[in-house]
């Protein structure tokens, strides 16, 4: 199946582009997609994405198309779904 | 929720175009000259929600920002002008606000919002709105605002996107539903632009206004992000997280 990823702000930033499709076989889930992620991009993304121990960060909050996902519900994609990473902001 | 305050004839004057709006009307700008609002800080976004906020005609803001006006915030922060570099950023938007509204009260404070102040300055105000740039100012006033029972308008931005939320207690996600911990990756200094700061505070004020008046529909339970590089807007779906450990047991 094709998924689109949408990255935010700082996440956009390190991946160098706002969104990229990604190839995952049936029934791949989130950290399927996050482990493609880091397969293609480099060390500042991946650092973004995964924590020291190679579990995705807690403050990089998963939408699958408008509603979010939790890193730990295993969840599954499906073909054609846009998987929006936001990155954490703030005011100033 | 505030008591409204029966508005006098000048209020009436002041206030014509506004209360003509539906579901809002007297009683709606009644209940704003009662409300008070904490809004921390007073820069890019801050400056525009306290100014909008004083120009509806809210009966009180608390503002919460220290320091001195640096040229670098001059791009964003609107109640800051360039006679003010070097002086206190609260003095200049206590006095940009009172021009713009003498009725209003204004708590100036010359400090950010902290673990240590955030208890006193929450229960102020009827609503807080969190323009703060640092996760330890945002927590506290989540974890305060949340204790208190008071909504709290979140809002954010980074070179031309933003995001806003608003937390109802006990209803909706709160600001550590979604974020459980300081963002390891996060940096202080961000690209932006004032107009981009300035989007979001507007929505920022009228997402206040909505809650302070009782109207229309908040961005309660959703996220909205936008991207004004290419005006994609999005209103996402937020989950509360029943191990939050602000929000959980309430």
């Amino acid at each position: 199946m094709v998924v689109t990823v949408e990255y935010t702000a700082q996440l956009k930033r390190a991946a160098g582009t706002a969104r990229e499709e990604f190839e995952l076989s049936e029934s791949s889930t989130l950290l399927d997609l996050v482990n493609a992620i880091t397969d293609r991009h480099g060390e500042e993304l991946t650092r973004m994405l995964k924590s020291p121990d190679g579990t995705p960060q807690s403050t990089v909050i998963p939408f699958v198309g408008d509603d979010q996902a939790r890193w730990s519900a295993s969840t599954a994609l499906r073909d054609g779904v846009t998987i929006t990473l936001l990155s954490p902001i703030s005011g100033g | 929720m505030p008591q409204p305050l029966p508005l006098n004839d000048e209020e009436r004057a002041t206030y014509e175009w506004q209360i003509r709006v539906d579901d809002f009307g007297e009683t709606g700008q009644e209940k704003l000259k009662g409300a008070s609002i904490l809004v921390s800080r007073v820069g890019g976004l801050g400056s525009v929600v306290a100014y909008e906020l004083a120009a509806a005609g809210v009966g009180k803001l608390v503002l919460a920002h220290a320091g001195n006006v640096k040229h670098s915030d001059l791009n964003r922060q609107l109640l800051m002008t360039h006679n003010w570099l070097g002086k206190p950023r609260v003095e200049s938007a206590e006095r940009r606000l009172r021009e713009l509204n003498p009725r209003l009260e204004i708590v100036a404070v010359g400090e950010n919002v902290s673990e240590e102040n955030a208890e006193s300055l929450v229960s102020q105000v009827d609503i807080v709105v969190d323009c703060a740039p640092l996760f330890q100012e945002r927590f506290a006033m989540n974890r305060q605002a949340i204790l208190q029972n008071k909504p709290i308008i979140e809002c954010a931005m980074y070179d031309l996107e933003a995001q806003i939320m608003t937390v109802i207690p006990g209803e909706t996600p709160c600001l550590a539903c979604l974020l459980p911990e300081p963002p390891p990756e996060w940096r202080r200094e961000f690209p932006v632009f004032g107009a981009v700061s300035g989007t979001v505070g507007c929505m920022a004020a009228m997402e206040a206004i909505k809650v302070l008046a009782g109207f229309g529909e908040p961005l309660a339970g959703s996220l909205l992000t936008f991207d004004l590089r290419n005006m994609q807007f999005a209103k996402r779906r937020v989950l509360r997280n029943p191990e939050c450990r602000v929000c959980s047991g309430i």
